[in-house]
């Protein structure tokens, strides 16, 4: 969901993101995603999070691609993407991590995470840093309440009982 | 009987997940087996007469939900399972995914048989990636020992389950919503009629359960209707998996009978008690979107009566504790600024209601908040509130209001007391922080 | 089913309704109005503005309920006007305004926008509200047609399912979420369909103008006259909107056995011709080679001279754009000229499921039921070139784009025009020109498609001395003998009955506001094809609950 909210993509962003794997590639994963559903359309998820993974994030060939992939109407994959937070239609880090912010974990630290967090990389929150390594989000409430305060790497590791030194280790060895 | 044999009864710890094999040691797969051998509306009957209700928060009774599927339509039946656990403070349903994932995989299958399915999909919110590896890998291993698939423990009948995975809306454990993601689009809730055990999926009739909920199902077939009835009591059938969090000294998830076990057990016996020595101030008993309860009130036992009768709900049994320097100002900007990004827009009162309740208390928590403001407030989460009123698609605007409303009626002190002081203290602390980085 | 009827009360009435029927739609057919934007009768049912809420008891005391999605169910007790009812629309209001940028001033929407209106009915009388509001993009092109305004928008999704359900082209969605949402086309798209100004007119607010109309007039100062679409044979039902005599915009009236409530963006941007610098203000009559201004008795007189000369000898193109009045006049003429070289010009237009036709003459009905076609071994348009005839009338109509025949009617003695603006064909062929008037400026009647007579009203008075056709043709057969020259086109359909017996009895006031279908075997069109395929119209069968949030 991250329309007008991050940076601007350039065309030479996205030619090297769609550089990066081929749709045609990604075809026959996708063929075994279609065939779970009786229509479709029900594959949009699935077939997002495909090529998000593959090219790091939805650029704007994709999207054209999976609408006519899926035989949907473009607007609907842009309205699809954008309800999602975990879609990404800029360009994001090459992880992305979220930091929980909401109730379990603000009541054990969460903002003292955030702020160490946002002041070892000069960003705040929905940024990405400066070499590219790691986009940061806020998270509503990530189901990890047993480890408040808590992150997780989109797709990987999920690292709970944050301390402010902790949260930015964790991120210090993924490096 | 007592716990023995219940959901985390055989469950490794946490960060490992039960094999097929370990599954199938403590006496796994035999619900199933079992369930093949009846016939559908039997298995249906079983699970109604078990009582056994909702455990993604409604508490609606699962064996009812089952019956309303309507008979020779000539339309596939489908099973959707709720995994998309957002709700603040609640994380039961992560144990049962990576810790004991043939158990819900069990009870897909075993529902499916009884409602009549033979697809279930098992929508597991985005922010799980560990919950979606083991139930994957699960799956890997029951198509390979034929509980899923074209030939489920060899009665000839095909049930295909697939896992889902969501992206990132809390909308979406909103069963509706649930449905309109899995179709593939927005995850917007829809207008009822028609329900969806008459028109869900594609316009089938499609049941959605909670995860929890269907993992009761093997147990239920496989020991008995009393055997599971001989916890809980009438009321709260089974046992609860319950997670606790917040301020106290040990956050955790127990599987408890809720029937003898109290929120204050919860908190002192199984949480540790109140972190740092301190005291109880206030707990949010079932998930953040159920009235808070002053810490006066927490005697009660954890069985959805009970909770309704003590003014709050049971919910989906997340329990948030807050000790007593807690601002509840600052605890209540916090879900307001939940249920405003999470709102899904689709339907004015809560598209529009959600941010202006945000708006509001942030205005008390940074001091700048008339004393006027607390009664506006309230007044305005009543303009929102009351989807049983018609007033909205979904409850999203009442999860929103019921916070709203209790905190104000347990805790005004707090509200006004910003509203005096110059704000919430967490405010000021910030602040000073800030102030004292840039000087 | 549909034959079912369920017998419920609706603020103490006792209503009967076939078994299906919304209790919005049971009220509005009781002549009543539930407040709403989101529903609209030709789209399935969205409830996301909550704003038609009613009270509702079934037997198990009263609560609130929207109404667009609650199916009429025996012994129902509805309460459109009670106290927890009109709260609840109260509450809706003053939600949907709090991030509503409030700019009647300067919006085109004013003065029939459904904000203003439910507002004023029973808005509150200020606002809780004091935050910054919302800031959503404005002044967005969705296409040439289409503008949008985001802060505006309520959200209803009216265009989005018009989109997908009527037009046929799913390109309207919502991105983002929650108070964030926009309607939007896709990135760096635009809209394409052909019907897409029908979201302009059902947006119940000021989000979506018409690029066309924008800043024209403030839509209370518009004259609003009822007509008839004259860009193909379905004739679709408008409203034109006309101030200092020139037309500024049409929009589709609702008559739901022809076009419901739509039209197409070509067929309501067709008024472009009445304003046309080339219009014609006076008769003409060719001297040494020119043709000059001529008084009407003068043009008149070398008409009918001309046409007297050429006899059976004459070659008649009778546009099937205008009226049946018109038509019955020229086929007067032509019988009292005695030719059987008669024909009309067929004319293309777009076809699709919808509603366009793919004929592009209104009237191609009434042409066929007056004879307007070539007689036995007569020259039709397509033999003209060949036909060696030496005089034409060109009625109405042009052969601007048909080379071959401009040269044929230029070797010719004497081609009488008439019409509405100088066309090539008059300038280099007309021996005499009358100038006639558009379909917006004359009375009249058009057959449609599925043979529906329906009435077309002036809006605009014609420029200069020129005469509607009805008036000149009149004229023109009362010059060649014909009796007494008619006063008004109304009086030319009184006077078909003695010669047309199916149409006995009609007068343009008979035709009503929808037309008139004639009765089977009398319609004076043979051919033709049943009406509109509409959108669904989904009526739910099933459970009469009100709950409408209960959920696991």
């Amino acid at each position: 969901m991250s329309v007008g909210t991050g940076p601007t993509f350039t065309d030479e962003q996205a030619a090297a993101a769609d550089a990066k794997a081929s749709f045609g590639d990604l075809r026959p994963r996708l063929e075994t995603l279609v065939a779970r559903y009786p229509e479709r359309r029900a594959a949009m998820l699935p077939v997002l999070w495909e090529v998000q993974t593959a090219r790091g994030w939805l650029t704007p060939t994709s999207i054209r691609e999976i609408a006519d992939y899926l035989g949907t109407p473009q607007a609907h994959v842009e309205g699809v993407i954008t309800f999602y937070t975990m879609f990404k239609d800029v360009p994001v880090g090459q992880d992305v991590v979220m930091v929980c912010k909401t109730l379990s974990c603000r009541l054990r630290g969460a903002q003292e995470v955030i702020d160490a967090l946002e002041d070892r990389y000069g960003i705040e929150l929905g940024g990405t840093t400066s070499d590219g390594r790691y986009t940061i989000d806020e998270a509503e409430c990530l189901g990890l309440c047993d480890m408040a305060p808590c992150m997780l790497v989109v797709d990987g590791a999920r690292h709970g009982n944050l301390t402010p030194e902790s949260a930015v280790q964790a991120l210090e060895g993924g490096r | 009987m007592g716990l023995r044999d219940r959901l985390l009864q055989h469950a490794p710890p946490i960060g490992s997940s039960q094999s097929y094999d370990d599954y199938v040691a403590s006496g796994g797969y035999q619900g199933l087996k079992k369930a093949l051998g009846m016939e559908p509306d039997a298995v249906t009957q079983m699970v109604l007469e078990a009582g056994v209700r909702g455990r993604g928060g409604a508490g609606f009774p699962a064996g009812r939900k089952w019956s309303f599927v309507p008979k020779g339509t000539g339309k596939p039946v489908y099973l959707a399972c709720n995994a998309d656990e957002s709700e603040p403070g609640c994380f039961k349903d992560r144990q049962i995914m990576e810790r004991v994932p043939h158990l819900l995989i069990e009870g897909c299958v075993a529902a499916c048989h009884a409602i009549g399915a033979q697809i279930a999909y098992i929508y597991v919110r985005g922010e799980y990636p560990q919950s979606i590896a083991a139930l994957e890998a699960a799956l890997v291993e029951a198509r390979e020992k034929g509980t899923v698939g074209s030939d489920v423990m060899g009665s000839g009948w095909a049930c295909d389950v697939w896992v889902h995975k969501g992206a990132g809306a809390y909308i979406c454990g909103e069963e509706t919503g649930l449905l309109s993601s899995l179709e593939g689009g927005r995850g917007y809730p829809r207008i009822k009629p028609p329900f969806p055990a008459v028109e869900g999926l594609w316009r089938s009739p499609t049941i959605i359960n909670n995860v929890e909920t269907l993992a009761n199902v093997p147990l239920i077939v496989r020991d008995g209707v009393e055997a599971f009835k001989s916890v809980g009591n009438d009321d709260t059938t089974g046992t609860r998996l319950v997670g606790i969090s917040g301020h106290v000294e040990n956050p955790c998830d127990v599987e408890i009978d809720p029937a003898t076990t109290t929120i204050r057990d919860l908190i002192e016996t199984h949480a540790g008690g109140v972190w740092k020595g301190r005291k109880l101030k206030a707990v949010i008993p079932g998930g953040s979107s159920v009235p808070v309860m002053p810490a006066d009130a927490i005697d009660v036992p954890f069985t959805y009566g009970a909770v309704r009768d003590a003014g709050s709900l049971a919910g989906a049994a997340g329990v948030i504790v807050m000790d007593e320097t807690t601002c509840m100002v600052d605890a209540l900007l916090n879900l307001m600024q939940f249920y405003h990004h999470e709102s899904c827009g689709q339907c004015t009162p809560c598209r529009e209601g959600t941010g202006w309740l945000e708006k509001l208390v942030t205005r008390i928590w940074k001091g700048e908040g008339r004393p006027s403001d607390i009664d506006l407030l309230d007044s305005v989460a009543d303009t929102i509130g009351g989807a049983q009123n018609g007033k909205t698609i979904c409850f999203l605007a009442d999860s929103a209001v019921m916070p709203t409303k209790s905190f104000l009626k347990h805790f005004r002190g707090d509200f006004v007391a910003a509203v005096e002081n110059g704000g919430s203290p967490v405010w000021k602390a910030q602040e000073a922080r800030r102030a004292k980085v840039s000087a | 089913m549909a034959d079912e009827l369920v017998k419920l009360t609706i603020d103490g009435r006792e209503v009967e309704v076939p078994r299906g029927t919304k209790v919005i739609e049971a009220v509005r057919d009781m002549g009543s109005d539930v407040p709403h934007y989101c529903w609209h009768p030709g789209l399935t049912v969205a409830g996301n503005c909550r704003i038609c809420m009613v009270e509702v008891d079934m037997g198990r005391g009263r609560q609130t309920v929207i109404s667009c999605n609650l199916d009429c169910s025996p012994g129902m007790q509805v309460f459109t006007q009670s106290d927890p009812a009109k709260q609840a629309r109260q509450d809706v209001m003053e939600l949907l305004l709090i991030n509503h940028p409030l700019d009647c001033p300067i919006c085109d929407q004013a003065g029939e926008c459904k904000l203003q209106e439910y507002s004023f009915e029973f808005g509150a009388d200020g606002s809780r509200f004091e935050f910054p509001k919302v800031h959503k993009p404005k002044h967005v092109d969705f296409s040439e047609h289409v503008k949008f305004d985001a802060e505006r928008c309520i959200l209803c999704t009216r265009c989005v399912r018009f989109c997908d359900e009527i037009a046929g082209e799913d390109e309207l969605s919502i991105v983002n979420r929650g108070d964030r949402n926009e309607i939007a086309v896709a990135r760096g798209g635009e809209m394409t369909n052909a019907y897409q100004l029908n979201t302009v007119d059902i947006c119940p607010v000021g989000a979506l103008t018409s690029t066309d109309f924008r800043f024209k007039s403030r839509v209370w100062f518009l004259k609003q006259t009822r007509s008839v679409c004259g860009s193909c044979s379905r004739g679709c039902n408008t409203t034109v909107g006309t101030r200092w005599n020139k037309v500024l915009r049409m929009v589709p009236a609702e008559n739901d056995d022809v076009n419901q409530w739509w039209m197409c963006d070509a067929g309501r941007l067709a008024f472009k011709h009445t304003a046309a610098d080339e219009r014609l203000g006076a008769p003409m009559v060719r001297k040494d080679g020119k043709l000059v201004e001529a008084s009407w008795d003068e043009a008149l007189s070398a008409a009918v001279e001309g046409l007297e000369a050429a006899g059976d000898g004459l070659f008649a193109l009778v546009s099937a754009r205008l009226t049946n009045e018109e038509l019955f006049l020229a086929r007067g003429i032509l019988d009292k000229v005695g030719t059987q070289h008669v024909d009309f010009k067929p004319r293309t237009w777009p076809k699709d499921d919808l509603l366009r036709t793919g004929d592009g003459n209104p009237n191609a009905a009434g042409a066929r039921f007056f004879g307007i076609a070539p007689g036995d071994g007569a020259h039709g348009l397509e033999a003209l070139a060949e036909s060696g005839l030496k005089a034409a009338f060109l009625c109405g109509e042009d052969l601007d784009e048909r080379p071959d025949d401009l040269a044929a009617l230029e070797a010719m003695d004497f081609v009488l025009c008439t019409g509405f603006h100088e066309t090539e064909t008059m300038r280099r062929c007309a021996s005499v020109v009358l100038p006639g008037v558009t379909e917006f400026e004359k009375d009249g009647s058009f057959t449609n498609i599925d043979g529906r007579m329906q009435r077309i009203q002036p809006s605009l008075s014609a420029p200069g001395s020129a005469r509607p056709d009805w008036k000149l043709l009149g004229q023109l057969l009362a010059r060649l003998g014909g009796g007494e020259a008619p006063r008004s086109a109304d009086q030319v359909l009184k006077s078909m009955g003695a010669t047309h017996p199916e149409l006995e009895g009609l007068s343009l006031g008979r035709l009503g506001p929808l037309g008139k279908s004639l009765p089977q075997g009398e319609s004076p069109v043979t051919e033709g094809e049943n009406t509109v395929t509409a959108g669904e119209n989904t009526v739910t069968e099933g459970e009469n609950t009100v709950t409408e949030g209960a959920s696991a």
